[in-house]
């Protein structure tokens, strides 16, 4: 039989969780921003590197090299709470991927069309760990996954060992996005489950309150979201300079904290939003 | 005396490169294109300039387009001129042609070196510097190969004269094959432009002389500057300094002892107007480094300074300086265009004005 005592203490969990919930969007906008600097510096620094070219010719994909490999891959780690932690793992260092799946990830092209010079550096190895044991991204492990252990497998030697410092700078700032996005996969797999913990959380809140006869008349009349959210696929997530996919994404997650004062309101808010 | 004979062969294409040359765009033009909000409004301020290219462009493009597009008209108003010429003009433009078989033999053998299709390489080549020995270039897998198989018989051969060793083709080499190859072509063109019977005394050679003698200067500053940190050693760098301008010999020993931007400072501040370049440049950006706001790169400053020289030869009359001043002019013009329009397509506005505009 629920008390009193009980439905106050599930009801300060519910709190709680709200408020890390609403941390976590706060996490989240923190990478989104990041990540949208380190391609925009990116991309700005390629077009200087085009304009001071000493040689005629664009810095692009003429210059790729076919022989390419996944320098930087993925390790995903699946914990107890379904929450996937994603971290930058350096390639060129083989001993731990001989058995594991390569899979290279899609890169959306610039916006403009041009060509994705970026594509070099996010040609991720996507490397499937689930059953691995060490689930929290150790923050060391992806700064050391942007230095590289051999310099000769430096794509940028593609583009001439001459080459404007400018396009080094640009190469910094895509691999500088490598980590934020990470987080920001991680944040996201996060949310999901605080969502999910969230709902269930106050579905047995309500059961307890209308045991207890506790008036409902505040609740809202209707039960929201019963069946998952859907959470922005990986596909929007994809490493592009798309401007409106930003928009789309941090609107529903600044509508969800901007109305959280009151905790209750806000979980419903969001919710409805991410339906 | 000069100005007697000079129209018989050679004034309508002088005639003709003026009017080139007025057809470049201006300041407020460039200020009418920065204000373009996207590209289909710089597609339409370009229109008087472009529009025969640029009419077919269907939307939306990409700002390589519009580069591609422009140099494309580049190359049909230089084969036009070129078609023109004869005598010692014909000679001094093919002279402006190697620079782009150079650049187009280093794509190739990069591109061979990475396994990438011949076929794809080819149609990036620049059409200035296509040859017909360029699709067998792809056979070569050492400079000697690269030399006895293909460049033995191409307008490039002479500039490969010291230059042969059997090293193998990597980035390295490459590199090194593609700026040696560049000093004896300059070398080459300053000594064509000053003791060829027809030109040696008149005002080409003196005007020729100078910028010739600057884009050396300037190459040997980038190399330097864009040499830190990589493989390339001291006494290999040494060798890709050309043996012309103002810098040689003194400026270039120094540089090539150089082991950091303050070096380099230290090592061009002997000619006196190179040392307000690396004032204005910013020293330690090394080339092409980003500055905030409107701070302009080493770069910029070089650019600068050859379109300055470029606009000065058109003060001058009887003189083939000027069709070698219109070309910079028009390339400067598109990387210009080609700034203008990746900042407008990036949303980046607050550096758009650094584009280099001279008329």
């Amino acid at each position: 039989m629920a008390t009193q005592e009980d439905l106050d203490e599930l009801q300060d969990k519910l709190d709680l969780l709200i408020i890390s919930y609403l941390d976590l969007f706060d996490k989240y906008q923190a990478s989104r921003a990041e990540i949208s600097r380190a391609l925009s510096d990116g991309f700005f620094n390629l077009a200087q590197a085009n304009f001071n070219a000493p040689n005629r010719g664009r810095y692009g994909q003429d210059m790729y090299d076919n022989r390419m490999q996944a320098l930087r891959g993925v390790r995903i780690a699946v914990d107890e709470t379904d929450v996937t932690a994603y971290t930058l793992t350096d390639l060129t260092t083989p001993p731990e991927i001989e058995n594991s799946e390569k899979v290279e990830l899609e890169t959306s092209p610039k916006l403009d069309g041009s060509e994705p010079e970026s594509v070099k550096e996010k040609d991720s190895g996507l490397l499937d760990q689930a059953n691995s044991d060490t689930p929290d991204a150790d923050p060391d492990d992806s700064e050391a996954a942007l230095t590289l252990a051999n310099p000769k497998t430096d794509p940028l030697r593609w583009f001439g060992i001459l080459r404007p410092t400018a396009l080094g700078s640009a190469q910094k700032n895509f691999v500088h996005s490598l980590p934020p996005i990470m987080k920001l996969v991680s944040t996201l797999s996060d949310i999901e489950s605080h969502e999910k913990r969230i709902r269930d959380l106050r579905h047995t809140v309500r059961g307890m309150r209308k045991e207890l006869g506790i008036n409902l008349d505040d609740e809202p009349a209707e039960e929201p979201a019963e069946e998952p959210v859907l959470m922005p696929s990986l596909e929007k997530l994809s490493i592009s300079n798309n401007t409106a996919g930003d928009e789309t994404i941090d609107g529903d997650r600044s509508e969800g904290t901007t109305s959280g004062e009151r905790p209750d309101e806000g979980t419903e808010k969001v919710i409805k939003s991410t339906e | 005396m000069e100005g007697l004979f000079f129209n018989i062969h050679s004034g309508y294409v002088e005639g003709i490169v003026r009017g080139y040359r007025n057809s470049l765009l201006t300041s407020s033009n460039y200020s009418n294109l920065t204000q373009c909000e996207t590209l289909e409004d710089l597609k339409l301020q370009l229109t008087p300039s472009y529009g025969e290219q640029l009419s077919n462009v269907a939307s939306p493009f990409p700002t390589s387009t519009i580069a591609a597009k422009a140099t494309e008209k580049l190359v049909q108003d230089f084969r036009y001129l070129r078609a023109q010429a004869t005598g010692a003009l014909a000679k001094f433009m093919d002279f402006l042609t190697y620079s782009y078989m150079i650049d187009n033999v280093a794509l190739l053998i990069t591109g061979t070196l990475h396994e990438r299709d011949t076929k794809d390489l080819l149609e990036r080549c620049h059409p200035l510097g296509f040859f017909e020995g360029l699709p067998a270039l792809c056979v070569a897998s050492n400079i000697e190969e690269l030399y006895s198989i293909v460049l033995v018989e191409t307008p490039l051969a002479p500039f490969f004269k010291d230059n042969l060793r059997s090293a193998d083709l990597d980035e390295l080499n490459i590199e090194i094959v593609r700026n040696t190859l560049y000093k004896s072509y300059l070398e080459a063109f300053h000594e064509f432009c000053t003791t060829d019977p027809e030109l040696s005394g008149t005002a080409t050679a003196e005007l020729m002389s100078e910028i010739i003698g600057f884009e050396a200067d300037r190459r040997a500053i980038n190399i330097t500057l864009n040499s830190f940190g990589t493989e390339l050693s001291k006494s290999d760098r040494k060798k890709l300094y050309p043996e012309i301008g103002k810098l040689h010999p003194e400026g270039t020993l120094m540089l090539s002892r150089a082991d950091d931007p303050e070096a380099v400072r230290l090592a061009i501040e002997i000619v006196g107007e190179y040392r307000s370049f690396f004032d204005q440049g910013g020293i330690g950006q090394g080339g092409g480094g980003i500055g905030g706001g409107t701070q302009k790169s080493l770069e910029d400053v070089f650019y600068q300074k050859e379109m300055e020289l470029a606009k000065g030869t058109f003060t001058h009359h009887f003189t083939f300086a000027v069709v070698y001043a219109w070309l910079k002019l028009q390339e400067q013009e598109i990387r210009n265009i080609t700034w203008i329009a990746e900042c407008i397509a990036q949303n980046q506005k607050d550096r758009i004005g650094n584009y280099i505009s001279v008329f």
